[in-house]
């Protein structure tokens, strides 16, 4: 097991603390997931396009300020799957935006992406990989790293 | 859509407040699964419901529940289902598991027990020696006869529901014992003695089950714990001839036996020989004699009301002489045959289903 | 209506009163019983235990015979653990024909032959499916009223529900509550009513074994049952003959007639607790229960005799 230092506990405390803690004037953290994953499957699924993301990212932007001040109903320490719920709902979140931010980014179809406004595969252009980072930002910031071709050349699918 | 009435039994180990029912409608359609009616309840209503699940599609045997007292995986009852076997007719009650404490509403301390008893029948392969240098070869029909316990997802429904281990909490119980015929059952394993001996020999062993059929009943898995806890036994006692001290080998041998003699169970017999070994003298050897005196309570008051007759059941009843050489002579070719012939519907099916499609919906629809 | 009788080896042996009120309460349901004398104990699950072909054999056999009784409607047992038992064998027997010939190899000698689908029910499930409640309650004579009654499945007759053809057509898994409140008595509810009774591990666990039977009639007693029925011999013994070791196990003094299914039967139809062999139980429900307030008009009933 690697080894905790206290200062990092105590962080991670207040921060379920604060979580437990929160009036009941904002929204169920429920809602919050139910709505990201409506408008991930609606607009964020195989076929996309570009006014979808844009609308998906708004969606998404939205709900990140909404989850800072969502509630929980279960205030207790033990098995409280509420509060992991939470916390969980934020990487959902994070996850969510670099999904989407990549998506608007690669104007091609590849893989599981049918861009219906770019139905081609564009290797000149697209042949790479598109990196996400936060870096303790709230925005995503995008870069590029290089494709590392081994033993299969890629090709275009023909089936 | 339609509305389910959901009545579930909540506890929260911290309030010090004993366990309570409470009650959510939820809104969803028939075919959806009472998990779903949890979770919705859970979401929309009271986020505090604590319920463990994780695939929502029967193979990760996370939410082991009961509903409406029979125990199964939430994500694999429907709520027309649940509905049909609600008591009142209306209110689908769900609870946490049995045989394990609880330590919160639904979630139940699987490792205080379920795992525990995983631990105990030593859950994995020990290598036969010399381990050969490549893959082993293993006969295809061996690892089919093994496929069935493997198809077990740990979720405990089967040890939420056992009644040895309702009175006998020590019980190795359904789910490890089924664990263990994995190993027992796989050619691959050097321990096949030494884990049969263990489990005969252990007063909570293999023949501390009581043969109730719960287990087979609850298992969404189709494992039947329970008769892999008969061939545990079978094996034990034909092949390896572990006669135990809890009387379990005795007790199966001097039934087989009194059968072949006398083609009915003679009773009066069946016990002392359970005690004391298999013949006539088994009723006079010291463990029998102890086991007859604990018993004397309830023999003299069925000697006092001419339950038990010296005439009647203490004498044996034999079924008439030609009938019994007969059941004599299936016991002599079954006996004698060098390969146990097991018939397991788990791997063969039923014929009815190897009938094409067509003739099958045409005998269903006459 | 006509059946092979199967009564089972407990039911001749230590409770002789379940055969015999079975053979009293016969004539008066219009049920002829064609008694299959030559037939082998169906091994309980314990042959099975030690060998599943000869089991399967044994019970072909049984099957074989009762399918050459002229004019049977089907076979009939009196005894749950039976039809579990034989239920068991002549699922794997009509499942395949491949088995079914190899089996059938091993009663060719004598000239038997079990042919598939036998029809194969237990007295409860005759009485509600064969004779129906409402024949059998035009054949009450001396109803069960204020008599309370907690039934005692055991096991082998509610599980598993597949093979016992259990399901919303044939709520076989109620057919108890359904028999007791159509001869005019009162269901007990209870929690044990459908738990083991702890036969099978008497000899292997008997501390278990007596904390399964004392708990299951100490919560029938909480709940006030007069008295309890089954359909069981084996789950007889250990509620009834192991009763007075049973109450020290779990802490109680214990006082619960256990009546046997034909027994509770012949009540309602008139016979007398005496006919019915009610004397010769271990906990005397002549003496425990008052049968004169119990059932109304009950015949003899505290009048000396019984």
């Amino acid at each position: 097991m690697p080894e905790v230092d206290d200062a990092k506990l105590h962080e991670d405390e207040q921060r379920l603390k604060e979580i437990i803690e929160r009036p009941k004037t904002g929204r169920r953290v429920s809602e919050i997931k139910d709505e990201l994953g409506t408008t991930m499957n609606q607009y964020v699924a195989v076929y996309r396009e570009e006014e979808g993301l844009q609308k998906a990212h708004e969606v998404v932007r939205r709900l990140k300020e909404e989850a800072k001040t969502a509630y929980v109903d279960d205030q207790g320490t033990v098995f409280n799957q509420d509060v992991l719920g939470a916390v969980e709902l934020g990487y959902m979140l994070d996850c969510s935006e670099a999904i989407v931010v990549a998506a608007i980014e690669r104007k091609e179809s590849r893989g599981a992406q049918f861009r219906v406004d770019y139905p081609d595969r564009n290797d000149e252009e697209w042949q790479k990989h598109i990196d996400i980072s936060r870096n303790g930002d709230d925005v995503p910031h995008v870069s590029y790293s290089p494709v590392t071709i081994t033993q299969w050349e890629p090709e275009e699918r023909k089936y | 859509m339609a509305e389910f009435k959901l009545k579930l039994r909540r506890y929260n180990p911290e309030t010090g407040e004993a366990p309570y029912w409470q009650e959510h409608t939820v809104e969803l359609e028939p075919h959806r699964s009472v998990l779903e009616a949890i979770l919705q309840a859970k979401n929309n209503e009271d986020g505090s419901i604590g319920v463990r699940c994780s695939c929502k599609a029967a193979i990760c045997g996370s939410c082991g529940v009961r509903v409406n007292g029979k125990p199964g995986l939430a994500c694999h009852t429907h709520l027309d289902a649940a509905l049909a076997s609600a008591k009142d007719g209306e209110t689908i009650v769900v609870e946490p598991m049995g045989n394990m404490p609880v330590i919160k509403d639904l979630i139940v301390d699987m490792d205080a027990v379920h795992w525990k008893k995983i631990q105990r029948v030593t859950p994995w392969l020990v290598n036969r020696e010399p381990v050969p240098e490549r893959e082993y070869i293993v006969p295809r029909e061996s690892m089919v006869d093994v496929t069935q316990s493997m198809a077990c997802i740990q979720c405990g429904a089967c040890v939420s529901d056992c009644l040895s281990m309702e009175v006998d909490p020590l019980f190795i119980g359904p789910a490890a014992l089924a664990k263990s015929y994995r190993f027992v059952g796989d050619p691959r394993d050097d321990m096949q003695q030494v884990r049969l001996k263990d489990l005969s020999e252990d007063p909570h062993g293999i023949y501390d089950c009581t043969h109730c059929f719960k287990c087979i009943e609850a298992c969404p898995k189709g494992v039947a714990p329970m008769s892999q806890i008969m061939r545990l036994r079978r094996i034990a006692g034909n092949d390896h001839h572990i006669v135990d001290r809890n009387n379990g080998d005795r007790h199966e041998r001097a039934f087989v036996s009194l059968i072949r003699d006398h083609g009915l169970l003679w009773e009066a017999e069946l016990l002392p020989r359970s005690y004391g070994g298999d013949s006539w003298f088994g009723k006079f050897h010291p463990h029998a004699g102890k086991e007859l005196l604990s018993s004397l309570p309830a023999i003299t008051k069925a000697l006092l009301r001419g339950k038990v007759t010296p005439m009647g059941a203490l004498k044996p009843h034999d079924i008439p002489a030609k009938d019994l050489e007969q059941v004599q002579r299936i016991y002599k070719t079954v006996e004698e045959r060098e390969e146990r012939v097991e018939f397991n519907l788990y791997i063969s099916g039923k014929d009815e289903d190897l009938l094409p499609s067509s003739t099958a919906t045409e005998e269903a629809s006459a | 209506m006509k059946v092979a009788y199967w009564p089972g080896c407990v039911s001749r042996g230590f409770t002789p009163e379940l055969h015999g009120s079975m053979e009293k309460v016969a004539p008066l349901l219009d049920i002829e019983l064609v008694p299959l004398d030559r037939a082998c104990c169906t091994g309980a699950g314990v042959i099975a235990e030690h060998s599943q072909e000869l089991a399967d054999s044994l019970n072909a056999r049984t099957f074989a015979l009762a399918q050459q009784v002229a004019g049977a409607d089907l076979m009939m047992n009196i005894c749950s653990t039976c039809q579990g038992a034989q239920g068991e064998c002549q699922e794997r027997l009509d499942a395949s024909a491949e088995y079914r010939a190899h089996i059938n190899e091993n009663l060719a000698p004598e000239g038997l032959e079990y042919q598939a689908g036998i029809a194969n029910k237990n007295f409860l499930w005759v009485l509600v499916e064969e004779i129906g409640l409402d024949n059998l309650k035009s054949m009450v004579k001396r109803p069960l009223t204020d008599l309370r009654v907690g039934p005692f499945y055991g096991c082998y007759i509610v599980r598993p529900t597949d093979r016992l053809g259990i399901n919303a057509e044939n709520p076989r898994d109620t057919y108890l509550e359904q028999v007791i409140e159509t001869l005019g008595g009162t269901t007990v509810e209870y929690a044990g009513s459908q738990k083991c009774c702890g036969f099978p591990v008497i000899t292997m666990n008997k501390q278990a074994s007596l904390k399964q039977a004392g708990t299951h009639l100490a919560d029938a007693q909480d709940a006030d049952a007069d008295c309890l029925v089954t359909p069981c011999p084996l789950c007889h013994l250990n509620l009834d003959l192991q009763q007075p070791l049973a109450g020290p196990v779990v802490g109680r003094s214990l006082q619960m007639p256990v009546l046997h299914l034909p027994q509770l039967v012949g009540l309602a139809l008139g016979l007398s607790p005496k006919e019915l062999g009610l004397n010769k139980h271990v906990v005397k429900p002549t003496a425990v229960v008052d049968w004169s307030t119990s059932v109304v008009g009950a015949v003899g009933a505290g009048a000396g005799g019984w």
